[in-house]
């Protein structure tokens, strides 16, 4: 029963680990949540006074940060509100007024700031007009960061649909206190060590489905563990928040006008996206549902009361769970495929062997270290990245969200769907290959000839391009084909033809990407080519000859067939090479018109470095990398490329 | 097919220079970008500049940090050929020499993370160097060229191990050798072709990298010289004579690298990796 102990232990500790890993990331995630939402309160109640006051034109519109900072002590550091270059109020009384310092770099970030939120109000207006159906789909107006414990929120503050000035706190909020569900680990050390008594007295069977039941169940509790930590997290932030709340009401209500009330509740009802909650049933005298809600969670201060729904609490610990559950399958999932693996005696017997192969994989070792940091885990980090989706500064888990939209859009005349741009890439790689194999086959024919003088030189010179950086390469023949100064257009003009704008319809755009790569791939087939023709024995073609071969026959019979081993594993290279070019379509065409020409790899890259979503990207390489890894088996398959190799 | 008429010669001939005339052209018109006093382009055919001047080379070698940038490139490319290679040595030789398990495994993963779309392991990478403290510094990008350069390299080794005949390392190990004298003695000096190849895609990989060091390198200092090369570009987006200069000083050691290895190319590849 040795092995079945030993895989439980591994089942176990990696599922441990896993859960721990998750609780870290949550209690992390769950700390800056509150803080975020904290500081967020305070920047849009700056906001909505600020409105109120600007409409007033009141001269006392500077004095407001000082009051909030003498009613929150030490939590906030800095109140100012900014319309265009101008300081309009802060905590500070000889900042109150003044223009914003162009040298100074924290001016300059509080400028930026203001614009980019200016500019996102804009676009969510036009986008709302754009789409009225599909409300909320908006980008979320708030810049947040944080130093440390200190948080600093950026609002913009509207009046209707018009930007008027960006509301900035910076504060340190209070701090949620997240522990550890160390349950998590008692629960592994029970589950071991009833399952180390078992295996004693039980019968090999029995063990397996005790070991199971054990791995599902210490799941269980590991996911009741959780969902009851993080249910506290909750509890703990909506009291510290209906506090701030509470401390504001005061501060804030009398001020404002009866509309600009409720606006304000609103405000402090959705989260630092900008999304409603619901949580937040009403904030008594500045109702924001009239009705009081039965059963509702009150908290009182002075002569207001924040009331939350109930709702809240069972809502969010059963979407909590819903969450939990989704991960912990997967836990289960792999836990138990461990299990089985080991029990099997693969992992147990893995063990004993290493040992005596340790030489081989002493070997192995350095590089595999390396390889693991370097290439391995990022590459399964990016494949899980495309499981997950980014709002603002929080990945979240979005399941296979990415995938369907990206497999599902069918749009074919816009050229944006993942199928036009699978499309695109396979006609880019079938030309490429095709050119590159063709043009490097003939050229080797020519150059394999004992007689030819000079071939030597003819051999290094056409294997410049494969010598020059490919990035200088693909910048060259951009410039080639610029419309009024490209050599290329000069050529055309004095071969009497129009010259042609590169760069503005899909053909054109497509074959300056396909020249560029032709001229930087064939070099590589040529010398590959040259290679195992070289190591054609003359006495075949000799004894063909003497036979009465015609040159046909000869070089189909003889050549291709002898050329295929050598050919075929430099083709699949080759193919994977181009399918993943980069360089050459993103400096050259870049992706002109309009990304009609973009390739798989480089949409990918501009949806992650140019549009921000890197769940999205990461889905869509993870497909490009799906379908390159079932090109390379079938084509395995078929011609048995690398089938010597594993010998 | 080896054996040609004069005639046939001829026409071979004449296919070669036009080919080569093809191929040389660009490069040619790099020249005269280069050596043009304007820093637009010359509107015409012909490649020849019409009034040379090296003002363009002067500008990049002596107005621009040329040389530090240079220092690192040489720097990085070096060590990350040196390390990756060693690394990749070691692993080809296990794989070729010793059955164990893990190997098939081994193998198969090498091949297939290639093909993972490389730039998108830039923001796991990122990620990774943040946290080992390895951002902005040379020793980051020794360690990712050489690291991602292992699975090609480590292919083509293998390959050309394979073919080195077992019997070589019998004899030795019958003479009392040990595996590791066997490995250095017999192994490397035998498989120097092949060796001198993989060093030098090695080399022209991590010499010709941008994207990973544009983004890893933060500080001016730092930079490597296809990102000084193509901020010259970026920054002055119409001074073609500068980049004209840049790119050939750029690719000049990198092309000489490759032209005295160049007759290593065909053994070292149609024996290695590239092999039935």
């Amino acid at each position: 029963m040795n092995q079945a102990r030993w895989s439980f232990l591994g089942a176990i500790l990696a599922l441990t680990a896993a859960f721990a890993i998750l609780a870290y990331g949550q209690g992390r995630g769950d700390r800056r949540d509150e803080a975020d939402r904290q500081v967020t309160l305070l920047a849009r109640t700056v906001a909505v006074v600020t409105r109120q006051r600007e409409i007033r034109e009141d001269e006392a519109a500077a004095e407001l940060p000082q009051s909030f900072v003498a009613k929150l002590g030490d939590q906030v550091d800095r109140v100012v509100v900014v319309k265009n270059t101008k300081v309009l109020a802060s905590n500070k009384p000889e900042e109150a007024g003044r223009s914003l310092d162009q040298e100074s770099l924290s001016d300059k970030i509080l400028y930026d700031h203001g614009s980019k939120l200016k500019s996102l109000v804009a676009k969510n207006l036009e986008e709302r007009e754009r789409n009225q159906d599909r409300p909320g789909n908006a980008f979320p107006e708030v810049e947040l960061s944080s130093e440390g414990d200190r948080v600093v929120a950026t609002v913009p503050a509207t009046q209707g649909d018009r930007y008027l000035a960006a509301a900035r706190v910076e504060a340190r909020p209070t701090p949620l206190r997240v522990g550890f569900p160390y349950l998590i680990f008692g629960v592994a050390l029970l589950a071991f060590g009833v399952f180390f008594a078992a295996s004693k007295v039980l019968p090999g069977g029995a063990t397996v489905v005790v070991g199971a039941v054990l791995v599902v169940g210490s799941t269980a509790a590991d996911l009741y563990a959780l969902s009851a930590w993080r249910a506290e997290h909750r509890t703990q932030g909506a009291t510290q928040r209906a506090q701030s709340i509470l401390r504001l009401a005061p501060l804030v209500l009398p001020e404002l006008a009866p509309s600009e009330k409720s606006a304000w509740a609103a405000a402090m009802d959705q989260d630092p996206l900008g999304v409603p909650k619901l949580e937040l049933a009403a904030v008594r005298s500045a109702t924001v549902g009239a009705a009081a809600i039965e059963g509702g969670i009150v908290h009182r201060g002075g002569s207001y009361e924040v009331v939350y729904a109930s709702d809240y609490y069972r809502g969010a610990e059963a979407k909590d769970q819903k969450n939990l559950l989704k991960w912990s399958l997967g836990f289960v999932a792999v836990g138990l495929g461990l299990f089985l693996l080991g029990f099997w005696g693969h992992l147990y017997r893995f063990g004993r062997s290493f040992w005596s192969h340790r030489a081989a994989y002493g070997y192995m070792f350095p590089a595999m270290v390396g390889m693991a940091v370097l290439v391995f885990i990022p590459v399964v980090y990016g494949i899980v990245l495309g499981f997950t989706e980014r709002r603002y500064n929080v990945i979240e888990f979005a399941g296979i969200s990415n995938f369907i939209t990206i497999l599902s859009d069918f749009s074919w005349e816009d050229g944006k769907s993942f199928y036009y741009k699978f499309a695109v890439t396979v006609l880019w790689t079938v030309t490429n290959v095709v050119l590159h194999v063709s043009i490097g086959l003939f050229l080797a024919l020519l150059l394999n000839d004992t007689m030819l003088k000079a071939k030597g030189l003819f051999r290094v010179l056409l294997i410049v391009p494969w010598a020059i950086p490919n990035y200088i390469t693909a910048l060259i023949w951009k410039g080639m084909f610029h419309k009024q100064f490209g050599a290329v257009n000069f050529l055309l003009d004095a071969l009497g033809v129009e010259p042609i704008a590169w760069f503005q319809d899909f053909w054109p755009a497509f074959m300056t990407n396909l020249v560029t790569n032709t001229w930087l791939g064939f070099p590589f087939m040529m010398v590959v080519s040259l290679g195992a023709l070289q190591s054609i024995p003359g006495d075949l073609y000799e004894a063909a000859f003497v036979d009465g071969a015609t040159r046909w026959q000869r070089f189909s019979k003889i050549t291709l067939p002898l050329l295929k081993p050598a050919l075929v594993p430099a083709v699949i290279l080759g193919t994977v090479w181009t399918f993943n070019m980069f360089n050459v379509i993103y400096l050259v065409s870049g992706g002109a018109p309009n990304g009609k020409t973009d390739i798989l790899i480089t949409d990918a890259y501009r949806w992650a470095f140019e549009r921000d979503m890197y769940g999205y990207a990461a889905a869509y390489s993870t497909l490009i990398f799906i379908i390159l890894l079932v090109f390379t088996v079938i084509t395995n398959r078929i011609t048995g490329a690398t089938k010597g190799a594993y010998e | 097919m080896n054996q040609s008429t004069p005639l046939g010669r001829i026409i071979k001939l004449v296919f070669l220079v036009f080919f080569t005339i093809l191929v040389l052209y660009p490069v040619l018109w790099v020249f005269k970008m280069a050596l043009s006093p304007s820093q637009g382009f010359d509107a015409s055919l012909n490649p020849i500049p019409s009034h040379p001047t090296l003002e363009n080379f002067r500008y990049v070698l002596f107005e621009m940090p040329f040389f530090r940038w240079l220092f690192n490139s040489a720097m990085v490319s070096i060590s990350a050929t040196v390390l990756g290679v060693f690394l990749a040595c070691t692993s080809a030789y296990a794989l070729s020499r010793f059955r164990f398990p893990g190997r098939a495994t081994a193998m198969l993963s090498f091949l297939v993370v290639q093909m993972f779309p490389g730039v998108l392991m830039m923001i796991p990478l990122y990620l990774i160097m943040d946290y080992l403290g390895l951002l902005d510094q040379m020793l980051g990008l020794v360690l990712v060229y050489s690291t991602t350069a292992i699975p090609f390299c480590v292919w083509m080794l293998k390959g050309y191990f394979d073919t080195i005949p077992k019997e070589l390392e019998e004899a030795a190990l019958m003479d009392g050798a040990s595996t590791a004298m066997v490995f250095w003695k017999i192994m490397l000096p035998l498989s120097l072709p092949a060796v001198a190849v993989t060093a030098l895609f090695s080399f022209m990989t991590a010499w010709n990298e941008f994207i990973l060091a544009a983004v890893f390198m933060n500080s001016r200092d730092h930079y490597t010289l296809p990102v000084g090369l193509k901020l010259l570009v970026g920054q002055f987006s119409s001074d073609w004579g500068y980049f004209g200069a840049g790119a050939i000083l750029v690719s000049l050691p990198v092309v000489a690298l490759f032209f005295a290895l160049q007759k290593n190319l065909v053994g070292g590849l149609t024996a290695g990796g590239v092999k039935g």
